[in-house]
């Protein structure tokens, strides 16, 4: 309902949540500011990375950023950072990946900043100055 | 050839020799020989005269010199005789009378020889009369013929009781009957007085050495122990007979024989060894932990150690109680954290949810009354999310270490003032000045710093003026090679004077209506006082308040 004549930046982003509020919340900014045309939603980094793996054919299909949780049962963010060095280059040389997070924790602060495939690190709820961050001036893709 | 006495007398009678009637020639020569033996004989006897006239002077010589001698020895014996603390005396027993008295009798009688002289009892009468037994005692060995020789007390002429010797000898006639004693007395009563003290002050130490409740112990240099107190017999369980044949050896763990010889060595040089740690083996088998010193000791020209040992078996066990609390407590400590912070990730998620709920329900509907609504509930949610920063803060600064970086202050406010401006609410941008003389570098915990400054700006920010047409923020930072020197100035609602005391206290809040947690200045004058630095504050009421800080640099 908001203005549809925007141009839309990106073509797919990826968001790996647990919580299903905040998956949805997500979604809901990113399309409201035209971030994205398409939001794929994933509740755990193993079907996240299943995703990725997926694609390592057609790469032109990978999210151009992923939204990374950190404090997520089984695999946490940093599992799947860990994992997702392991993956072909393809898909690591097609993705930004941006922590999004809650953590007031300076260790995991600090953690992200020094891993190389992390981009940025920004704090709930994703908002517009967030995104505007990593939108390129000129607003196409 | 004529004797040349003989020549010369021919020589007078007949005017020289060839004048002697040629008759007389066998004469001549015969009388010649008489002569030179008489000559030879006179000069013999002239010899042995002088020989002797030497030898008489000689013996004259000495003679005046044992005679000088004599008398010199004679006067130096009357000299000892008059004024040796001995007394000699000479009891006449066919006379019944004191018959020699040296004068120093009046030194340790009191009396002089003269009194003596008049009453041959009078050795008897001074006799101490607990001491007098032994008078009986002298006579019967006297009698029998034999020396005594005792130390008894005496009463002087002026009452005063004196130790003395007295040593007598008899002499017999020849019929076997004493007729004579000699005797020499002397004061031995200093000698006495210390040898009192000598063994009152043994007692002493004596006792000392034996209700110490520090073990002692006398070691030869062998090893041997020769002397124990009982302190020292609890410690290692042993009775004081089972000591002695024991070494020191055998009650010391072989591992604590290097360090025992070490300072054997140390003893040795320096006459003493420094105290330290050491283990015994108790009769029991068990290990008792002792803590040990000593000196070294020469009696009669032998050497010991005397070391005094301090059971610490309940000190260690106290210091590896404390020990194991302090691990305990670590371990506590990093639980807790782990709890805080997951606590705190737990209370946050969903509330960072729910702002984002919020955010988009907002969009979606344009009734004003929701919209207050959504605020109020967005405003609840942030105050509850800043209290559990607070606290998140006030942990990670009661436990953390401090870590040492280069602060980098603008950059530090830049990111505070950048994150405070969308502090959401009603109020007004806040023009935000500053000022950084930051050319000296400056060493502190940077997470600190930035609670601290963070606490502050958003407090001047939160609580600006709404009368006040242009609100600002004032933050000037000076390094310098001891410190640093912040001021933070607001013209904001500032504090009332009668709570300008408590605004640091934990959970102080000046009204219900406050946004903060009550704990945001308290956190401040915390991490500041771990940084050792301080902090002053200056407030008017309805002008603003200034914050000065003094950060030691690291």
């Amino acid at each position: 309902m908001e203005d549809s004549i925007s141009p839309v930046h990106y073509k797919r982003v990826l968001v790996v949540d647990d919580t299903q509020i905040d998956r949805y919340v997500a979604e809901r900014n990113i399309k409201r500011h035209h971030f994205a045309e398409e939001v794929i939603l994933k509740e755990s980094a193993r079907s996240a990375l299943e995703y990725l793996n997926s694609l390592a054919d057609t790469p032109e299909e990978l999210p151009t950023f992923i939204f990374l949780d950190i404090r997520m049962p089984e695999i946490d963010g940093f599992g799947f950072l860990m994992e997702y060095e392991k993956l072909p280059e393809v898909i690591r040389l097609h993705c930004i990946i941006v922590m999004l997070s809650s953590s007031l924790d300076q260790n995991d602060h600090e953690r992200a900043r020094n891993n190389r495939y992390v981009n940025n690190f920004f704090n709930k709820p994703l908002n517009k100055e967030q995104l505007d961050k990593i939108t390129p001036p000129t607003g196409t893709h | 050839m004529l004797n040349h006495l003989l020549i010369s007398q021919l020589e007078n009678l007949f005017g020289g020799t060839e004048n002697v009637p040629s008759g007389c020639t066998a004469l001549l020569e015969m009388i010649s020989s008489s002569y030179n033996e008489f000559e030879a004989d006179r000069k013999k006897l002239e010899r042995t005269i002088d020989l002797h006239a030497e030898k008489l002077i000689e013996l004259n010589l000495k003679l005046r010199r044992e005679t000088e001698e004599l008398s010199k020895a004679h006067y130096e014996l009357k000299l000892l005789f008059e004024n040796v603390n001995q007394v000699f005396f000479s009891i006449d027993l066919t006379k019944n009378k004191i018959v020699q008295m040296s004068p120093a009798c009046e030194r340790i009688y009191g009396y002089s020889s003269e009194e003596f002289y008049q009453n041959v009892n009078l050795l008897k009468e001074v006799v101490y009369g607990e001491d007098r037994f032994l008078l009986n005692e002298q006579e019967t060995m006297l009698a029998q013929g034999k020396s005594f020789d005792k130390e008894y007390r005496i009463v002087t002429k002026v009452g005063q009781i004196r130790w003395v010797e007295t040593k007598m000898t008899p002499s017999f006639n020849s019929s076997n009957e004493v007729i004579r004693l000699d005797g020499i007395v002397s004061d031995i009563t200093s000698r006495k007085k210390s040898e009192k003290a000598l063994i009152e002050s043994e007692k002493h130490s004596r006792n000392l050495f034996n209700q110490s409740t520090i073990g002692l112990a006398l070691v030869n240099m062998q090893g041997a122990l020769i002397d124990v107190n009982e302190a020292y017999t609890k410690i290692i369980g042993y009775s004081a007979q089972e000591i002695k044949n024991l070494t020191y050896w055998e009650i010391t763990p072989e591992k604590f024989h290097a360090l025992e010889k070490e300072k054997l060595q140390e003893l040795k040089d320096s006459g003493r060894y420094a105290s330290y740690e050491k283990e015994y083996i108790h009769k029991s088998g068990h290990i008792v932990p002792v803590k040990m010193s000593g000196i070294l000791l020469e009696k009669d020209g032998e050497k010991f150690i005397l070391s005094s040992i301090e059971d610490i078996t309940e000190s260690k066990k106290v210091q590896n109680d404390l020990l194991n609390k302090n691990l305990e407590l670590q371990k506590t400590n990093q639980e807790l954290d782990k709890f805080v912070y997951s606590v705190s990730h737990d209370l946050r998620a969903p509330l960072t949810s729910m702002l984002g709920v919020i955010e988009i329900a907002g969009d979606d509907n344009k009734d004003p009354l929701m919209h207050e609504h959504l605020d109020m509930l967005n405003t609840g949610i942030r105050k509850l999310d800043g209290f559990i920063q607070d606290i998140l803060d006030y942990s990670r600064n009661a436990r953390s270490d401090i870590r040492k970086e280069a602060i980098n202050f603008p950059e530090i406010v830049g990111e505070i003032t950048s994150h405070l401006k969308y502090m959401s609410g009603h109020n007004r941008p806040v023009e935000i000045r500053t000022n950084f003389n930051c050319e000296e570098c400056f060493i502190s915990d940077k997470r600190r710093i930035s609670i601290v400054l963070n606490n502050l700006i958003a407090n001047a920010i939160r609580y600006q003026q709404l009368e006040c047409e242009h609100p600002f923020v004032d933050i000037s930072v000076c390094t310098g090679a001891a410190e640093a020197y912040i001021i933070i100035k607001d013209n904001g609602i500032g504090i009332k004077q009668e709570w300008q005391d408590k605004v640091f206290d934990m959970f102080f809040r000046v009204s219900e209506n406050s946004v903060g947690s009550g704990l945001g200045l308290y956190i401040v004058k915390e991490t500041i006082e771990k940084l050792r630095g301080i902090i002053t504050m200056e407030s008017t009421f309805g002008k603003g308040t200034t914050m000065v800080i003094n950060i030691p640099n690291n």
